[in-house]
């Protein structure tokens, strides 16, 4: 229900006219360290890795400190069938363990499970996890979506169709990433100017999961599963990947939605430990935060073509930094990606 | 004497239900055998005066008027009916009668035999200089063995300052100790550290589902058609059950037996009129009242999308009473209210509570009344998704239907007796979701309809040992049933319920019994007067509640549901006890009390992390067990008479909350006590009323209450490439403290005090230094920041303006 979230937004406009939101000191209470599973196994060629860490307490960025990452564990895959991957620590990485075995590959019907030897000797391990079929995509739209707000760049709202199998629960999870091009002034080089029109990477880190509950055997139309930001002139590159989940990382995706979209209303869920499937082997009270899942995958791609798009002639100007685009924009590269059209 | 095989049966039957409680048994047990000789006591040789006191006007019975025998330390109150009975040796007397809203009368009196004396009180239609909020009689919290109960006094509730001038019966209870909200718009309210759907809301003996309009800015009944309005917080009487923690009795008026009156008011949000008069002069009278909100202009000057967000709501009263005879008066009354929100092209939500109830009351004898009461009442909610690829309808409801039957016999004065039965039947519709038109993706859904039946029965004395002590003992015993259709799943035990550890499925036919739970409730109440203006009170009740809101936000949103006890979800249960001391000053020009009570709550109904409540068939694999302990102090000194006028409270509460499961995924906190997100232990509270020349009042109130526990973050990781904070114990934390002063100043325009037609204007200031009060704290990420924000709803000064007039 998005009523909650809406609910909010409405007394947020109130407290607009009549009130305020304001930033807040706060210090963050600091209780004993958590460990922290991330990981995945695939039907798709390996490797498979997972990242432990520990919970603290850090001001910024989008990777964890090297201080809070387990670097020393034991870490192993294990199937029903008894087949097991031993992960090596990532050496780049403190915290990631890769597979390094090419023969062990997630197989549809089978149960994987993960199991962790902390440093400090503590065994934890996950709940055997299904890796489900995945139906294929059966179409990918896109439509363009002009944002009012002219700070922010318009783009193409791009969609998925999906046939959802009668006979089973399912339930799913979308990932997307693409490239857009992007201007800049450019440098001169030579007689001319270089480097003004770039491709760019783009992600959507926001988490897009599914449950056929309602509609169990129909069409799964117009999903929405990115968002490809309109910069400049041309095409559009979008690779949508589909993923069967378990019903219980669909109930920890859920749950990791639902807290990260608690706004402060009383309408919010209570906040909550985001506790999935893995516990500690000697004490099952002990629970680690995040999830081992096991999953399917089908994928498409989309190019859309941006070229007969008319806009006012302005709307461009917006997004044009000076300089090299490649040194403008993180990843940024004046070739096309390879292996699209 | 009750079947002695029966007795015990139902004392087994209720230790089945409850293992481990022995000493509720015993309990009940010495209730039952010290009510039984309430009967036996021999009736004592005095001159009896009876009598009834009535309104001059409409000639109604006057409920509760206080009789007062002058010089001696004897008295009487009126009963339901207007009656009351004293008994005096011979001599001459003086003898004072008194209501709130009246003028008091004085009577000679010389006894020499039964006399039998009718009592026209006139109304006070023009006394300002009435209390804020006081009790019925002048010392009635000396006199009367209730305690834990407040009465609002309607005459001055428009005084008040409320936001935007809405005048509501719900935001002035909760200036009154024990009494409080989770924040400002939210719904219901909390008594005692309970929940919001343990308090049993009466109007005229209808009970409302929903007492909240706009998502819970204002209460959704108007009090222009409210004559009387009690809440007890302890000591329900036996009368009463079928939920937890209070009772709240709204009383709508009758209607003018004389002549046509006209009321009405127009305040930033909403317009009022009130139509009431005689069809048959002093026979037959009628009472129509309605309210229409326009809150769009308000939503309209929101910034972003919001302005496109729409509200209305509207309630309707309706009542009308009918004098059969003297001894027979029998009354209809109405209610509805509606609500809808519209999130342009995306939901349409909409609440509507539809009621009605006939009441007859009838005066076999001066000593014997009788009172039947027939009550329909329905809640229903509804969405509609707009979203054409996914257009749905979803709806949800619940539906009362009650008769009870209460008798109350005098044999002399001091007894009093109340017995009756009552009879409820609960049908509800925990949800259905259907496609809205032949494009939609949705596949419709019916969650099973529950069907209950709720029977009580009970027993009641009020007995007056010597002037100064007396006692009430009560005990109700109330049965009830979880009906078919319906289906129970079995699950495997020893593992969490979950669908995968679904074993069975058993059917139940239509009508079938599902699952029985009864037991008995006990209720006691004790008076020991000190002096004339001092009095020690204690009482005890136990209450059992077969209906559950379904809801695991902070506060109850629009979109919880009802849910009637079955196979999964027992009865909640609650024992309280109170005790309090009871003084009054300068002939009872100020009243003070304190008091304290504990209240244990069982089998309450919590939540797994991450529980999917609504349109879930399989919901008891998302509920726990809990259980809560609430206790407290609470002081409090008011000021009857004078130019000024208020009350001054302190409460010092704690509410706490336990969920203790065998399996570590369910637990909560670690199975320990964690404080209820309404645990606000420093309540203090100040109200006043200063008379003005020319007609002016000003009034004030003054809030000050601990911020309510909040989950803080305690540590932080990064999953799925985004930093996320991790919340390891629920409620450890609070937001700031609250507090705020409102103003108000009224005009009324009477010129002298029988004048009939006038006006009010209410010109007030809420939140009056403008505090930016928290009403919650979060956190969100900034990039990747993680930061600290505080909402305030009202986070400035509101004026308003509001215009009433009585013609």
């Amino acid at each position: 229900m998005r009523l909650k979230y809406k609910i909010i937004s409405f007394l947020v406009g109130f407290s607009i006219i009549t009130a305020c939101i304001e930033e807040v000191n706060l210090p963050i209470r600091n209780e004993e360290p958590q460990l922290v599973v991330e990981g995945l196994i695939t039907n798709e060629k390996p490797p498979y890795s997972v990242r432990l860490t520990y919970t603290g307490t850090f001001l910024a960025g989008r990777i964890a400190p090297a201080s809070l990452a387990v670097s020393g564990a034991l870490v192993t895959i294990t199937d029903n069938t008894g087949a097991t991957a031993t992960l090596k620590p990532v050496l780049q990485q403190p915290g990631v363990y890769r597979t390094t075995d090419t023969t062990f590959i997630g197989q549809v019907g089978r149960s994987y499970r993960l199991k962790i030897v902390t440093p400090a000797g503590k065994t934890y391990q996950s709940k055997p996890e299904i890796l489900a079929p995945v139906p294929p995509i059966e179409k990918l739209t896109a439509a363009f979506k002009e944002i009012p707000d002219y700070s922010q760049p318009s783009g193409y709202q791009v969609m998925a169709d999906t046939k959802d199998p009668g006979e089973s629960e399912n339930y799913y999870r979308w990932t997307a990433y693409g490239y857009s091009r992007r201007e800049a002034t450019g440098k001169p080089r030579g007689g001319s100017i270089c480097c003004t029109n770039c491709w760019i990477p783009v992600y959507n880190n926001s988490i897009n999961i599914f449950t056929d509950a309602q509609i169990n055997g129909n069409w799964i139309k117009g999903q929405k599963v990115f968002f490809a930001p309109y910069y400049a002139r041309g095409k559009l590159f979008v690779e949508v990947s589909q993923y069967s989940i378990s019903r219980d990382a669909y109930q920890f995706w859920k749950r990791f939605q639902e807290q990260q979209s608690r706004v402060g209303s009383i309408f919010d869920p209570l906040p909550a430990p985001l506790e999935g499937n893995i516990v500690n082997a000697e004490n099952p009270a002990e629970l680690a935060l995040g999830y081992f899942g096991a999953s399917a995958v089908s994928r498409q791609r989309l190019t859309i073509s941006g070229d007969t798009l008319v806009l006012f002639p302005d709307y461009y100007k917006e997004f044009i930094k000076p300089g090299d685009c490649r040194l403008a924009y993180p990843d940024a590269s004046i070739y096309q990606p390879e292996n699209w059209q | 004497m009750p079947d002695r095989s029966i007795f015990t049966k139902k004392i087994t039957s209720f230790y089945v239900c409850c293992p481990g409680n022995n000493y509720r048994a015993w309990v009940t047990l010495v209730f039952l055998l010290v009510l039984l000789w309430f009967f036996c006591v021999p009736v004592l040789a005095q001159f009896k005066i009876t009598g009834s006191v009535s309104d001059s006007q409409t000639k109604k019975p006057i409920v509760a008027a206080n009789i007062l025998v002058k010089n001696t330390n004897k008295g009487a109150i009126t009963d339901d009916n207007g009656g009351f009975i004293l008994s005096l040796p011979a001599g001459n007397y003086q003898l004072i009668f008194s209501s709130v809203g009246y003028q008091p009368q004085t009577r000679s009196l010389t006894v020499n035999n039964d006399t039998h004396l009718p009592i026209a009180l006139v109304q006070n239609n023009e006394q300002i200089e009435e209390v804020l909020i006081k009790g019925k009689a002048p010392d009635q919290n000396i006199k009367a063995i209730q305690m834990s109960s407040i009465q609002l006094d309607m005459l001055n509730i428009k005084k008040i300052p409320v936001v935007l001038g809405e005048s509501d019966i719900i935001k002035v209870l909760s200036l009154q100790p024990g009494v409080s909200t989770v924040g400002e718009g939210a719904g219901g309210f909390n008594v005692r550290g309970g929940r919001v759907d343990q308090n049993l809301v009466l109007l005229d003996e209808i009970p409302l589902f929903n007492t909240s309009h706009l998502l819970g800015f204002f209460a959704s009944v108007s009090p222009d058609a409210i004559q009387d309005v009690s809440l007890y917080k302890g000591g329900i009487p036996a009368q009463y059950g079928g939920r937890l923690s209070s009772l709240l009795t709204l009383k709508m008026r009758p209607g003018n037996f004389q002549k046509i009156k006209l009321a009405g008011g127009i305040s930033p949000v909403s317009g009022r009129l009130l139509l009431d008069g005689p069809v048959l002069k002093d026979k037959l009278a009628f009472l129509v009242g309605g309210r229409v909100a326009y809150p769009n202009w308000v939503i309209k000057a929101f910034p972003g999308d919001n302005k496109n967000n729409r509200a209305f709501f509207y309630d309707f009263n309706s009542k009308i009473s009918y004098k059969v005879n003297d001894k027979n008066f029998t009354s209809l009354t109405l209610y509805r209210s509606f609500d809808n929100f519209k999130f342009p092209e995306d939901t349409l939500y909409s609440w509507q509570s539809n009621a009605a109830s006939w009441q007859w009351n009838s005066k076999l004898s001066e000593q014997l009344s009788f009172s039947v009461n027939a009550i329909h009442s329905n809640y229903s909610f509804g969405t509609e998704g707009l979203n054409p690829a996914y257009s749905f309808k979803l709806i949800s409801d619940i539906r009362h239907q009650e008769i009870k039957t209460d008798i109350a016999f005098t044999p002399g004065i001091r007894h009093k007796i109340n017995a009756g039965v009552s009879t409820i039947g609960y049908r509800v519709n925990p949800g259905e979701l259907s496609p809205a038109s032949p494009e939609s993706n949705i596949n419709p859904l019916k969650i099973e309809t529950e069907y209950g039946t709720e029977q009580a029965a009970y027993l009641s004395g009020e007995w007056i040992i010597w002037p100064a002590v007396s006692l009430q003992m009560g005990l109700r015993y109330s049965w009830f049933k979880n009906k078919g259709a319906g289906q129970v799943n079995q699950y495997e035990t020893n593992v969490p319920r979950s669908t995968e550890t679904i074993l069975d499925t058993l059917v139940f036919r239509k009508g079938q019994t599902i699952q029985t739970y009864a037991g008995w409730e006990p209720r006691l109440a004790l008076r020991l007067g000190i002096s004339s203006n001092t009095a020690i009170k204690l009482n005890y009740n136990r209450t059992r509640q077969y209906l559950h809101l379904i809801s695991n936000t902070t506060a109850i949103s629009p979109v919880d549901f009802w849910k009637v006890s079955d196979p999964f979800v027992p009865p909640q249960l609650a024992d309280q006890a109170g005790l309090g001391i009871f003084r009054n000053f300068q002939d009872n020009t100020w009243e003070t009390s304190v008091e304290v009570f504990y209240k244990d709550m069982q089998q309450l109904v919590e939540y797994k992390n991450g529980a999917r409540l609504l349109l879930n068939p399989n919901i008891e694999t998302d509920l726990l067990p809990g259980k809560g302990k609430a206790y407290g102090l609470e002081l409090s000194a008011h000021k009857n008479a004078g130019r000024l006028t208020g009350q001054v409270s302190y409460t010092f509460s704690r509410s706490l909350v336990a969920v203790q499961t065998p399996y570590a995924i369910e637990q909560v906190n670690k199975g320990k006590y964690f404080p209820s997100t309404y645990d606000r232990p420093h309540n203090l509270a100040l109200s006043g009323l200063y008379l003005l020349p020319k007609g002016w009042t000003f009034a004030a109130n003054f809030v000050y209450t601990s911020g309510r526990p909040a989950t803080y973050p305690d540590g932080k990781y990064i999953l799925n490439e985004v930093p996320v904070v991790n919340y390891s114990r629920r409620n450890a934390d609070r937001i700031p403290d609250y507090h705020r002063l409102d103003v108000s100043f009224t005009k009324d325009t009477r010129k002298t005090k029988v004048q009939e037609r006038y006006n009010l204007w209410v010109v007030s200031f809420y939140n009056l230094y403008a505090r930016k009060n928290p009403y919650s704290v979060y956190f969100t990420n900034d990039r990747s920041l993680t930061k600290a924000y505080q909402l305030s709803v009202f986070g400035t000064i509101i004026p308003s303006l509001t215009w009433n007039f009585y013609f």
